[in-house]
């Protein structure tokens, strides 16, 4: 049986578990750009900076099939956030 | 260690260190601060703080998250309101011609200005008794805009739409925008990530400072009288409204 600070389905727990997710995220883009800038080499920065812009969206979609996934409104609006986004960067690219 | 690496990490430290300490976003310091250190164009310099302020929400949410203030239902509404500007604002910026961007990039520094001059302590304005729903959607697309023409959060705007219309607690409203800058900002860089603005070698360094910064002072805060903090700070917020404007007319 899952315990409640890990089932992201519960109010409080969701919100540390999305927590320990965006620390995890931006404590990897870090370690990727520091390694990029000690060996002088783009990959790892590019790799790290995109793990970064992607971190609220992966975070929307957490909530979307996590935490909110019995209030479909809500779950809507943050599948519909991503959707614009990604939209967007298609147009732009 | 190059020379403009340590003044990008200077740039992102200042950023980051202002930032938590007057709950502004990043943008505000490192859009000038990226031209004029780094020598980068608005365009550039907006592509790259965008990703910066991404790395401040998202240290910032984390931290609201866990200390449960952040007001998840209302966030996660009006984000998708707020993406819809900036993504609509980071596809118009490749056609807007830059100079008047400048002027309104000045605009807004002398508006937080205004804000941050010490002033004695009264009541705030009050709350809204009734959600005004219509309008905070309204206003976040409004948000939105700014936040992808210019490079910055949007939090000026965020919270008192939280705050204001929908009737959050200060706190509350506060720890919501962090939270909605984050997406909003990130869906503009997005685009600009997508289009080659974002100076990848720039973003990487001074997202380290501003990191760092916004993590020590957050921790730590910083022993200074807040009230000279507060002047300082409107102080070279005019100083650098003023060279905005100047590179703004230098662009016609």
């Amino acid at each position: 049986m899952a315990s409640p600070s890990s089932d992201p389905s519960t109010p409080g727990s969701g919100r540390r578990w999305l927590a320990r997710l965006l620390t995890g995220c931006l404590l990897t883009t870090v370690a990727a750009v520091l390694v990029g800038i000690v060996t002088h080499r783009n990959t790892p920065v590019i790799g790290g900076l995109s793990l970064l812009i992607a971190t609220p969206f992966i975070a929307a979609l957490a909530l979307a099939f996590g935490t909110l996934r019995s209030r479909g409104r809500l779950a809507a609006y943050a599948s519909a956030t991503i959707a614009i986004a990604a939209l967007g960067a298609w147009l732009a690219g | 260690m190059s020379s403009q690496l340590l003044e990008l990490v200077a740039v992102g430290l200042a950023s980051g260190s202002l930032g938590a300490l007057f709950g502004v976003g990043g943008g505000i310091i490192l859009v000038p601060g990226l031209i004029f250190v780094a020598d980068l164009s608005f365009t550039g310099a907006v592509a790259t703080s965008l990703v910066c302020v991404v790395a401040t929400s998202v240290a910032g949410s984390a931290v609201f998250l866990r200390r449960q203030v952040v007001d998840l239902d209302i966030a996660v509404e009006l984000q998708f309101f707020t993406v819809v500007g900036a993504v609509a604002a980071g596809l118009a910026a490749a056609v807007i011609p830059t100079a008047p961007l400048y002027f309104g990039f000045a605009g807004l520094l002398l508006v937080t200005a205004y804000h941050m001059r010490p002033r004695p302590a009264t009541r705030g304005p009050d709350r809204a008794d009734r959600p005004r729903r219509g309008a905070a959607r309204g206003a976040s697309v409004g948000a939105g805009l700014v936040s992808g023409l210019l490079g910055v959060g949007g939090g000026v705007l965020n919270v008192p739409i939280l705050h204001l219309l929908l009737g959050l607690p200060f706190e509350r409203a506060v720890a919501g925008s962090i939270y909605i800058i984050g997406v909003t900002a990130g869906a503009a860089a997005a685009v600009y990530l997508a289009r080659g603005d974002v100076h990848v070698s720039v973003a990487g360094a001074t997202m380290l400072g501003t990191v760092v910064g916004a993590s020590l002072t957050a921790a730590w805060g910083v022993r200074l009288d807040r009230r000279l903090l507060k002047l300082g700070f409107a102080l070279l917020l005019v100083v650098v409204a003023v060279r905005m404007v100047g590179r703004g007319i230098a662009q016609f």
